[in-house]
């Protein structure tokens, strides 16, 4: 099984709550690129959960870099973790941190050397195109930026696997295009995407497998193969190769 | 706090609370601990003094040359024992001082008859008791009190058992109270603290990295409560001894807390810092092993 992610007749329910996820089956291959759509409330942040290891599902099997979950010890889901990036649908910075040390933290958590860290923060801050922010706090930040934040703190460590969660949400067409651009070029260098969105304009016509949740049922539409057409050009945006804020 | 932290603790509350509650804890501990160390030096000096005494009083009778007779006569059955070290009388200002506590100036006057004292040493390898001086003493002269104060030793020592085994109580205490406030805050300061946590958990973050925030936190609280119990308890122990002391030294041994005592009392800080911050890791580790 070379899935990265397999989900098998899956389904999770809140407490005692109805059932919010109900026998969800597919599979993401390594390095495809895929959309979550769904009207507000139909999962799909949960299903982001599931797939990030911060919810357990309540039935069915998930797979994910191969390991079954539900049997995997708990000490090696870190390992997993480190893997994984993932752009919260409220970024959730860390508001006492500056931009610096919220980007930072996927790297010191694991113990990597300060000389190391500063180096590749920095790169990262000056490619995203907060260089004259690195030292501001969230809170001090205009939504773009905070966004922009949370984008670099997912992907410092290199994940093989990104998630965002409705990562355009709040933006204007124009950054969330420059958005889409970011994820693309992680995208070509081999990490496995997976965004939420119900913003249509990026979805359709993107080339890009589209999972659809509704009524707890998941439905995949689109291509299965990779096939990536720049979002970009849909929204209008200008052509510009290369990342720019 | 000197290495930066992950986790917001300025807005959280009970960095405030905490160090309150530690110095009052380090507070009851000083005095409890140098309570224990007065009590059994105490106790080993009351030992080593009076294990090989025997004090031997002769009442007075009608006449003074009674009185002398009956002292001389004593001192020489005393000396002549085996196992008896020595015998010497004790002077008639020397008694008159021990009875200072008791009369006052009274003590001195000349017409007070003042009974005979007789301290002995003996040595108790040559199977020697009051036992034994009683059986030679007594029968020539009856009303003769022959004493070790075995007795009254052994009720001290009781006494002062039973104030140790409540200073050991009161750290035992102070102990755990310790640690279940520590427990409490720290499980308070993490609900104020989920969504950090949260994040932490889900970029990777091993559970010994957050919980060895919140342990470096606690340490700190506890340094600072234990600093401020400090300041308040040293200065009180001082006064303590002072009033001790200008009570006189009739009654009571001599009390001082010695460089081994005062060292336990300072120890008290690291000794809170380091119980707070282990209480804090492994309640952060317990309640993170929750998390998927
Ligand atoms: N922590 C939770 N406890 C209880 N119900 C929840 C919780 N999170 C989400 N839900 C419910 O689950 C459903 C799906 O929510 P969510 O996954 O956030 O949807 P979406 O991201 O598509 O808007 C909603 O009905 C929501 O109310
Ligand atoms: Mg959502």
């Amino acid at each position: 099984m070379n899935d990265i992610i397999r989900f098998e007749n899956v389904g999770l329910r809140y407490g005692i709550g109805p059932e919010v996820l109900q026998d969800i089956s597919f599979d993401l291959k390594p390095g495809s690129f895929h959309f979550l759509t769904g009207p507000s409330g139909a999962g799909k942040s949960s299903l982001l959960k599931i797939m990030y290891l911060a919810l357990r599902p309540s039935r069915g099997l998930v797979y994910i870099f191969g390991h079954d979950i539900s049997t995997l010890p708990r000490k090696n889901t870190l390992s997993l973790r480190r893997r994984i990036g993932v752009v919260f649908q409220e970024f959730r910075l860390l508001s006492h941190l500056s931009a610096f040390d919220n980007v930072a933290l996927p790297l010191r958590v694991t113990g990597i050397r300060e000389a190391n860290v500063r180096k590749h923060v920095e790169e990262l801050l000056v490619w995203v195109g907060l260089k004259d922010h690195m030292d501001a706090r969230p809170p001090t930040l205009s939504g773009g930026q905070q966004q922009r934040v949370a984008i670099a703190r997912a992907v410092i460590a290199r994940p093989k696997l990104l998630f965002a969660d409705e990562p355009t949400g709040n933006v204007d067409d124009q950054i969330a295009a420059r958005i889409m651009h970011l994820f693309e070029e992680l995208n070509k260098t081999g990490t496995t995407v997976v965004i939420a969105t119900h913003n249509k304009a990026m979805t359709n016509g993107s080339g890009c497998p589209v999972m659809k949740l509704e009524g707890g049922l998941l439905k995949i539409t689109g291509p299965m193969k990779k096939k990536l057409v720049s979002v970009r050009h849909k929204l209008g945006d200008d052509k510009k190769a290369t990342i720019e804020f | 706090m000197l290495q930066r932290s992950d986790i917001s603790f300025d807005t959280d509350d009970t960095g405030r609370f905490l160090p309150w509650l530690i110095a009052f804890m380090v507070f009851l501990a000083a005095l409890s601990i140098s309570g224990l160390f007065v009590l059994s030096d105490i106790t080993r000096n009351l030992g080593s003094e009076f294990s090989n005494k025997i004090t031997v009083q002769i009442p007075v009778s009608r006449s003074l040359k009674t009185d002398g007779l009956r002292k001389t006569e004593t001192l020489r059955l005393l000396r002549a024992l085996t196992g008896v070290k020595r015998a010497d009388p004790l002077s008639t200002e020397g008694v008159q001082e021990l009875l200072k506590p008791w009369l006052g100036d009274a003590a001195t006057l000349e017409q007070l008859p003042i009974p005979s004292v007789i301290n002995v040493e003996i040595d108790r390898t040559k199977n020697i008791s009051v036992k034994t001086l009683r059986a030679v003493l007594l029968p020539k002269i009856p009303d003769i009190l022959v004493d070790d104060h075995r007795e009254w030793l052994n009720y001290l020592a009781n006494t002062i058992r039973s104030i140790e085994i409540i200073a050991f109580s009161i750290v035992l205490l102070v102990t755990l109270t310790t640690v279940g406030t520590v427990i409490f805050t720290t499980r308070t300061s993490m609900g104020l603290q989920r969504e950090t946590i949260n994040v932490l958990h889900v970029i990777g973050a091993h559970d010994h990295y957050i919980a060895n925030q919140f342990a470096i936190r606690a340490a700190w609280l506890g340094v600072k409560g234990g600093m401020l119990g400090i300041i308040v308890s040293v200065p009180l122990l001082f006064g303590f001894r002072f009033v001790i002391a200008s009570l006189g030294t009739h009654l009571m041994p001599e009390i001082s807390l010695h460089a081994a005592g005062w060292v336990s009392v300072v120890l008290i800080v690291p000794t809170i810092a380091i119980i707070a911050m282990l209480t804090a890791y492994t309640t952060v580790l317990k309640s993170l092993a929750s998390l998927p």
